[in-house]
């Protein structure tokens, strides 16, 4: 039997997991490279919204939670060949191949493609978990002094509960397929800066050469992109950054580790200090945490 | 070979082309049927900028040595030149006797010019000297800029004429048609006038001893644009135009 029961209900659990849903916070940013191409991207979020629900075997499980993109930025980078010359065959081979051939020198230069999809939302579409309990030692809390002195530095020991998720599903990011059109207006922008210098006749030149493929097609061939252009962004996000991956060992490990659902001081005080005598305070030991369909409970020990 | 795209300067600055001055939209193609060791050297105007050793070999596999001058000239330059006399530290390419030596210029601005002779001292073959090609020599050219251009066998002063027309988008082709053929004899051009598109090749077969001059007589810059000013320059902003006072005087 345990010397000390905390219950808190449903509703007011619910209270407690908005405040871990709001102070949820993600923001990242990286390059790379990868082969004919580079890449980076930017990204920061937040969390909104989402349903909670308790069950009688000790779990929880979330759902529908919003992720909102605040910042959702990628960049790709890669060397544009606009128009090449040379390559011809100056002495074929009997097989309709190419013995000899003149060296090809490709006209272009490197571009990039930004593509910002800031507001975009996703979403975690559920996280199955249990309580977790933990003790908490401030590593800012001086050496060799009391849990009073502690408490007065602003750095007592804690018992902390924490939301300890099994699994964590983010649904992959979806790119609109209007991209595509955006996408083409970014690249002949980026083309125009890239040609920016050139004489008008030798952008003519360029220009002509390029359109007569296709802006998006040599865009494919370069990258080697089967599908759409919306789907190998997609695909970036998703695979290549691992956006959907980082975002859910983010949020496991904020849950589990970084923000307590509930918490409160070891040695926990009883009665605060007043009238020149310091607070009265009792050790907790072995506390756990348990959750049914219609409450969270905390119990524990009072300790020597 | 390097593909990777450029957007050298040269390619739209150096307008014309010379088979003995070799630059970027220029090569020159030469087979050497005897095999041996062979001693080339690079050269740029006056000065020596390299030298290469070229091993035609009936053994070998290689239908083609590119020799990329503006490479070679770039290492040589940063190579110590007490070595430029040694085999060592030279360059050395291998090719079948029935293949060919494609001498081209990769970046830069180019004007280059190479002898190649057979190595071993009193040697009674002539050397090939890339100012003066021979029959089964070519020299492959490209012209991007649109317009009129006469081209001129310097040993022969026969002429002729190539049309580049201004691109038209969805009228351009790309990658350009197949290269012409022109073959110069001793006294003219066959075809004497052409009409290549924009990057398109032309090759020129010598029927004699050739120098190849590529010269532009008249731009075709398309359409006229309208100029843009540079820059707007100063104004005064509207809010610092004053109102004449009540007691100014008008007239």
């Amino acid at each position: 039997m345990s010397d000390v029961t905390i219950a808190a209900s449903a509703s007011a659990f619910k209270q407690l997991f908005n405040a871990l849903i709001d102070n949820f916070t993600f923001s990242k940013s990286d390059s790379a490279s990868y082969g004919p191409f580079s890449a980076s991207y930017s990204v920061a979020l937040h969390l909104e919204d989402g349903t909670l629900s308790l069950h009688d075997d000790g779990t929880i499980e979330i759902q529908d939670v919003d992720i909102v993109w605040d910042t959702l930025k990628a960049s790709a980078c890669f060397d544009l060949p606009g128009f090449c010359v040379g390559g011809w065959c100056i002495v074929p081979d009997p097989w309709n191949g190419c013995l000899v051939g003149i060296p090809k020198i490709c006209i272009g230069g490197p571009i990039c493609i930004p593509v910002d999809l800031s507001g975009l939302v996703s979403e975690i579409t559920d996280v199955k978990a249990s309580l977790l309990a933990k003790y908490y030692v401030d590593p800012a809390r001086p050496a060799n002094v009391t849990d009073l002195a502690a408490e007065f530095a602003g750095h007592p020991n804690k018992w902390q509960v924490y939301i300890d998720p099994v699994w964590v599903h983010v649904d992959p990011i979806n790119v609109p397929d209007t991209l595509e059109n955006i996408i083409e207006n970014i690249i002949k922008n980026a083309i125009y800066n890239m040609l920016g210098p050139l004489p008008d006749w030798m952008k003519d030149i360029l220009w002509a050469a390029i359109q007569a493929i296709g802006i998006l097609d040599i865009i494919k061939g370069v990258l080697g992109i089967v599908g759409s252009i919306a789907d190998w962004f997609e695909n970036l996000f998703n695979s290549v950054f691992d956006l959907v991956g980082l975002v859910e060992t983010a949020v496991a490990d904020y849950f589990a580790n970084k923000y307590p659902i509930y918490e409160f001081e070891d040695p926990y005080p009883i009665l605060p200090a007043s009238g020149g005598l310091i607070p009265v305070k009792i050790p907790i030991r072995n506390l756990a945490a348990t959750i049914n369909s219609h409450e969270m409970i905390v119990t524990a020990d009072v300790g020597a | 070979m390097n593909m990777m795209p450029t957007m050298d300067a040269n390619l739209y600055t150096q307008i014309g082309l010379d088979s003995g001055s070799l630059t970027m939209l220029g090569t020159v193609v030469h087979s050497i049927p005897e095999p041996g060791e062979y001693r080339g050297v690079l050269h740029r105007g006056d000065s020596v900028e390299a030298v290469f050793y070229v091993k035609v070999d009936k053994e070998s596999a290689s239908a083609q040595a590119n020799i990329d001058l503006s490479a070679l000239g770039e290492s040589s330059s940063d190579e110590c030149k007490c070595h430029s006399g040694h085999h060592s530290g030279a360059h050395h390419f291998v090719v079948n006797p029935r293949g060919y030596v494609v001498l081209h210029v990769s970046k830069g601005s180019g004007g280059y010019f190479v002898v190649i002779e057979k190595a071993e001292e009193n040697s009674r073959a002539k050397p090939f000297d890339s100012r003066s090609l021979q029959e089964g020599d070519l020299f492959a050219a490209t012209i991007l800029r649109p317009g009129t251009y006469s081209f001129t066998n310097l040993s022969t002063k026969a002429q002729g004429e190539v049309v580049v027309p201004y691109p038209v988008v969805g009228k351009f082709a790309n990658p350009p048609p197949a290269p012409l053929r022109i073959t110069s004899t001793r006294v003219s051009h066959e075809p004497k006038r052409i009409v290549v598109q924009a990057g398109q090749g032309m090759i020129f077969e010598p029927k004699v001893p050739s120098r190849f001059k590529i010269e532009l007589v008249k731009a075709d810059d398309g359409p006229s644009r309208p100029k843009a000013p540079a820059r707007d320059g100063w104004r005064k902003p509207p809010s610092a135009v004053r109102a004449p006072s009540k007691g100014a005087k008008t007239k």
